[in-house]
């Protein structure tokens, strides 16, 4: 045994040894190549150049940490699951323990996956082509699940690159995605958009979402203001635009938004949710005799329950933030600009107001009032 | 939050095994995912086999406790893996070349 020990010590140091002059070889050759090529006159490095000596580094990294622990899995030093102390016996049990680790973290991942336990058990797997597998068809298969699970796999295959399986994901079981995955799609959609192969998918994916912000916006704008559709409030509109900025116009303006504002009562969930919107300060729900367990539910600590997140998303949607993701993803897109555009075009059309700062200031300036008025009742 | 914690592990012989030191509950939990790890290692290596049995359902408690992030910086003797984390979370396009060079 302790021969075996010593026979094994004398190979990882000895191979530890010729990894060293490798690199030192290899070293001196670049830097041979190097006078080389100032001797040439050669003295831009372009871009490609460095990439690829960067991925070379790593490459020759990543060849010198498998040496050394696959001598490691022979029983030795220099791994990072190892510490100094051990004795053969203690040592060998790790990769026993990595093993039962890995079980569990794979049994976590069957019920709630997710992207950091997609890494995190193919980074400390002793299998990697087959973990990844494994991971691939266990994810694919629960996908269409549940929500969490299309969400997990959807970050997963983006993270990964897989723009195919994404594809194949969204085209199946879009329906699963709730107005609070936006995120997640926002990511998918880059993911589909910056390869070069599929990358006209991604304008559909921006055109619909874009819409549906627009639309739920101009909802919750109407719940507050449930008049504004009405025509002849948009024809006094088209009238004030017209004006020049001052006095009479501010007048007209004023009156206009009272004309168009819900009739006074307890504040409806979507009118909060507009209010949230626009990051407003939201009325104590309590004094207005609301149920406690609304209250509970829109506790903006970090630490709320998640099981309410459903709930807790009707009364406050997050309307601009998803708004906003949607067009910084349309930014990022070719040909997104047209997008954006049409889409802004879109936006005017149903409310026309978004046309003049002065009569959103306005609109706002009445909601705050109003708000005002509920605290004092 | 930040109140220092030294502790020194010692072997029977009194000969200094490991150093901690550390500031906060967030570094006790460093501490103390170190020691489960020697206790499940020495419980592999010499416990009954009864007792190996229950490995998996004490891991299942470890996490119960602090969440599953805990059991792979057990694996690392509470520690985060820096190298292979920055590698792999920077670059998951490495993932790929990882698998082939680490693999086989």
């Amino acid at each position: 045994m302790t021969v075996a020990t010593t026979m094994s010590l004398m190979m990882t140091m000895a191979l530890t040894k010729i990894a060293k002059k490798m690199k030192t070889k290899e070293m001196k050759t670049k830097a041979r190549m190097k006078m080389n090529a100032e001797g040439m006159k050669m003295r831009k490095t372009t871009d490609q150049t460095r990439r690829l000596r960067v991925s070379m580094a790593i490459l020759i990294l990543l060849v010198l940490l498998k040496m050394t622990c696959k001598e490691d899995e022979s029983m030795s030093h220099s791994c990072r699951l190892h510490a100094s102390h051990w004795t053969t016996l203690i040592n060998n049990q790790r990769f026993r323990l990595r093993q039962i680790v890995e079980a569990r973290l794979r049994s976590i991942f069957e019920v709630t996956p997710s992207l950091p336990l997609f890494m995190t058990i193919l980074s400390i797997s002793g299998n990697v082509p087959e973990a990844q597998q494994w991971l691939f068809s266990t994810i694919s298969q629960n996908a269409p699940h549940t929500s969490e699970t299309l969400v997990a796999a959807l970050e997963i295959f983006a993270a990964e690159t897989e723009v195919p399986r994404v594809l194949a994901l969204l085209d199946s079981y879009s329906y699963l995605l709730r107005p609070r995955d936006a995120h997640s799609l926002q990511l998918a959609t880059i993911t589909i958009s910056e390869s070069p192969k599929y990358h006209a998918r991604a304008i559909p994916i921006i055109i619909k979402e874009l819409a549906d912000s627009i639309r739920e916006i101009h909802v919750a704008v109407r719940s507050v203001y449930s008049h504004i559709d009405e025509a002849k409030h948009q024809r006094e509109l088209v009238e004030i635009l017209k004006l020049r900025a001052g006095r009479v116009r501010r007048e007209r303006m004023e009156a206009w938004v009272e004309a168009v504002s819900s009739p006074p009562g307890p504040m409806h969930p979507m009118a909060l949710a507009a209010a949230m919107m626009m990051g407003l300060p939201i009325p104590p729900l309590g004094a207005q005799g609301e149920d406690p367990d609304v209250v509970a539910m829109l506790d903006l600590s970090p630490a709320h329950d998640r099981d309410l997140e459903d709930l807790r998303e009707e009364f406050r949607p997050r309307l601009g933030e998803r708004f906003d993701g949607w067009r910084k993803v349309a930014n990022d897109t070719k040909g997104g600009s047209k997008l954006l555009a049409d889409a802004h075009a879109r936006a005017v059309k149903l409310m026309p107001f978004l046309r003049a700062t002065d009569a959103v200031r306005a609109l706002l300036t009445e909601y705050v009032l109003q708000f005002v008025f509920c605290l004092w009742e | 939050m930040n109140m220092p914690v030294n502790v020194t592990i010692k072997n029977k012989g009194g000969r200094i095994v490991k150093d901690f030191s550390v500031s906060g509950p967030h570094g006790v939990e460093r501490i103390l995912l170190w020691i489960w790890r020697d206790l499940f290692l020495s419980l592999l290596a010499r416990g009954l086999s009864s007792d190996k049995k229950k490995t998996a359902e004490m891991l299942e408690s470890v996490e119960f406790m602090l969440d599953w992030t805990a059991l792979e910086r057990l694996l690392y003797g509470g520690k985060q893996c820096e190298l292979f984390d920055m590698i792999l979370c920077q670059q998951p396009d490495l993932l790929y070349l990882y698998s082939i060079v680490w693999g086989q």
